[in-house]
């Protein structure tokens, strides 16, 4: 079932529509959640405590656990996004060597597209 | 549009309320909008916004009333606001006496000069005293045979800070002070351009133009102070130097408890008359002349919630509750009781003011010492000391005009106590005791009612020791015993009469008649017997029960202290030692009458079981 919701992609995002102020779309609103939810610090929303995944801690480190972000996002997802069951959504941790410095990738794929690419 | 019901105003049913509403309006499950969703989190937002709102609503109100206001900033702001001023600390005050040495030191001249408010340490407390003369300072000459002086000496040391006046009305300053010294609530001094200002209680007490101005406790700790509007108090031109001396101290710490061995030195030098530095102690022989003591901590919070209403408006010592509040926020004294006359033949006896105070002797316990081993004297105010509670109202100078202020002396009626306990098996008699005596010491100590002293205090104080299983316990009066134990020798002769106290055969004068007679009918009377016929007699009963009532509690008569006391005999000539001991008859007596067995069934289980209930 759809719902209504306040569009949310930001300006600079390439697939970013001028003018559409609300969003109809099953796909576009469980994006926006994800987003929100990849981007938000937790504590950052007054009331919701455990909102969010703290991404940037893993931005100096140098160890990381790869289930633990896994299990973490998974975690928000039942929590947060409740039609996310009625999608699949992948969510693969890769690394990459960069230089003198190692770059997180995190993809994530929803019925096996791929719409989130973030390097941390 | 009715979107909220006026029946529902709590929080949860408020964010309920939003929640379906956002669902009906929507057409989808509530679980869509959560705080992911861009919606959904502008909602949960808006929704703890308003909890904060209402919190922050609910907490001002709680913090608006004396009764629920918790905050000691609201507390101390409401009693202000009440005319109240919470009082400051006390500085503990006392003398010394210096007297030369015989050496002379290599000096100019003959005379030692002694600055006012020089520093002195004292070796048992560790603080700082300061020496108070009554001119700048003291002159001492060395070459006069038995040269000695004696001067006042305060707890704490004088610190000032200075502000500049910008000539505007109403000028307030705060003075800020160290963590953990208090500000004196007497000796304090302002100063403007060098000049001595006034202190006064109130706008209202300030004259036109009068160099005066206000001082009062601070909200934050400190002191606050406040200049008038030139037609209430003088306004301090701008520019002028403000400066606020004041004496800081460390409370009820600086009494001195052990006035035989105290010890002082010097920490400020002398002068001779080139102005060279002396030590004053290889010089000067120092000794307490007068207890340094009557120190007090700054008024509690509680203290203040609980008096505050009770504060007179006009500043005054007018009425006998103001008196109580007055003497109770110095925290000085166990047990105050104060009450007037009415005589209509002597009509200016509603003028006076009767004062009875029982210091609080827990400050005045020396190591190892308790309420049952301390001299009695303790227990009454020493002349000195209601000197200086007199002097404590007049420099309130709130006393009015035509009160007298009087003190009674309490009477002690005498009591010892007998405690029969039980005690778990394996636990060491002599911890449970020291620990009842402990426990009862403490009580005994904060006593404060006025009606009568109940056996079940007693017991729930002494509730919990470990070991103890059950305590039963009675009183025996020093009077009754004493009285008595003079009817039992009432025989055929007159001889022992004398032992019959003069205020019970004046107001039972009959009965000491009654029962010779009665004694005269039988022959060969036992003890029981005689008792039997002693008790027989309803004035007897009566005389009794103004001591210790049907329930077995003490009765507290008008002007009467329950003591705890040994040092006389009851009626069968047993004699209780005025100290404690474990083996004889005392003050307090433990009988330990069974050892309660763990083993015994359940009953320790049950005893845990029943305590927690």
């Amino acid at each position: 079932m759809s719902y209504n919701e306040i569009y949310f992609r930001d300006p600079t995002d390439p697939k970013y529509r001028k003018n559409v102020l609300e969003s109809d779309s099953k796909l576009e609103n469980l994006i926006t959640k994800i987003k929100m939810i990849l981007y938000t610090r937790k504590g950052e929303v007054l009331g919701q405590p455990e909102l969010g995944m703290n991404l940037d801690d893993y931005l100096f480190e140098s160890k990381y656990n790869e289930l633990q972000i896994r299990d973490n996002f998974y975690t928000q997802l039942a929590k947060f996004v409740p039609e996310s069951s009625e999608f699949k959504i992948d969510y693969d941790v890769g690394i990459k060597s960069e230089g003198y410095h190692n770059v997180l990738v995190l993809n994530i794929k929803i019925d096996d597209v791929k719409i989130l690419d973030i390097e941390v | 549009m009715n979107y909220f019901k006026l029946s529902k105003i709590k929080f949860d049913e408020l964010s309920t309320e939003v929640t379906d509403f956002i669902q009906s309006v929507y057409k989808n499950t509530k679980n869509m909008f959560t705080a992911a969703s861009p919606w959904g989190q502008i909602i949960v937002t808006l929704i703890n916004l308003s909890q904060k709102i209402f919190y922050y609503i609910e907490d001002s109100i709680t913090e608006m009333f004396m009764t629920t206001a918790s905050r000691p900033n609201s507390i101390r702001g409401l009693a202000i606001l009440a005319g109240h001023n919470p009082t400051r600390a006390i500085s503990a005050s006392g003398s010394l006496m210096i007297s030369h040495n015989g050496i002379i030191p290599n000096m100019s001249g003959p005379t030692i000069t002694i600055k006012n408010l020089s520093r002195l340490k004292n070796n048992d407390t560790g603080l700082i005293y300061t020496a108070v003369f009554s001119e700048e300072e003291l002159k001492l000459n060395l070459f006069q045979p038995g040269e000695k002086r004696m001067f006042k000496i305060y707890q704490g040391y004088a610190e000032s800070q200075k502000f500049t006046s910008n000539g505007n009305l109403y000028q307030s300053f705060n003075v800020f002070t160290k963590l953990g010294l208090y500000v004196d609530q007497f000796m304090i001094s302002v100063y403007v351009n060098g000049e001595k200002w006034g202190i006064k209680d109130s706008f209202l007490d300030l004259t036109y133009n009068e160099k005066a101005c206000i001082i009062r406790t601070g909200i934050n700790g400190g002191l606050d102070l406040y200049f008038g509007n030139n037609n209430f108090g003088l306004v301090p031109p701008p520019g002028a130097e403000i400066k606020v001396e004041y004496l800081l101290n460390n409370g009820e710490d600086g009494n001195i408890i052990n006035s035989d061995s105290a010890s002082f030195e010097f920490l400020d030098p002398g002068y001779d008359s080139q102005g060279v530095e002396i030590d004053l102690n290889e010089i000067f022989n120092i000794y307490l002349a007068t207890p340094v003591n009557f120190a007090s901590n700054p008024e509690p919070l509680f203290l203040t919630k609980l008096i505050a209403p009770n504060t007179s408006r006009s500043f005054v010592l007018a009425n006998t509750s103001h008196y109580f509040s007055f003497f109770e926020k110095f925290q000085l004294f166990s047990y105050i009781d104060i009450f007037t006359k009415f005589d209509y033949a002597r009509p200016w006896l509603d003028n006076i003011v009767y004062c009875l105070l029982i210091p609080d002797i827990s400050k005045r316990y020396r190591k190892g010492e308790n309420y049952f081993t301390i001299p009695e004297e303790y227990f009454k105010l020493t002349d000195l000391e209601k000197i200086k509670i007199y002097n404590l109202v007049e420099q309130s100078g709130k006393k009015i005009i035509n009160s007298i202020l009087k003190f009674v002396d309490p009477i002690f009626k005498r009591y010892v106590l007998y405690l029969y306990v039980k005690t778990w098996e394996g636990y060491n008699k002599d911890n449970v005791y020291n620990s009842i005596i402990e426990r009862l010491s403490s009580y005994f100590s904060s006593f404060k009612r006025k009606d009568i002293l109940p056996k079940s205090d007693i017991i729930a104080s002494l509730e919990g020791i470990d070991g103890l299983d059950s305590v039963s316990l009675f009183f025996i009066s020093e009077d009754i015993e004493k009285v008595i134990s003079a009817l039992l020798k009432l025989n055929t002769s007159d001889e022992n009469l004398n032992d019959i106290p003069e205020s019970f055969k004046n107001s039972n004068p009959s009965v000491v008649d009654k029962i010779r007679t009665e004694f005269k009918n039988y022959n060969n009377l036992d003890i029981d017997m005689k008792l039997r016929i002693i008790f027989s007699q309803l004035e007897i009963r009566q005389f009794a029960a103004d001591y210790i009532d049907i329930n077995g509690d003490i009765v507290i008569q008008n002007g009467t202290i329950p003591l705890f006391r040994g040092g006389w005999k009851d009626r069968v000539g047993t004699t209780y030692l005025s100290g404690l001991s474990k083996n004889q008859n005392c003050a307090v007596n433990v009988i330990f009458t069974k050892e309660s067995s763990r083993q015994n069934s359940d009953s320790e289980i049950r005893y845990s079981y029943n305590k927690s209930l």
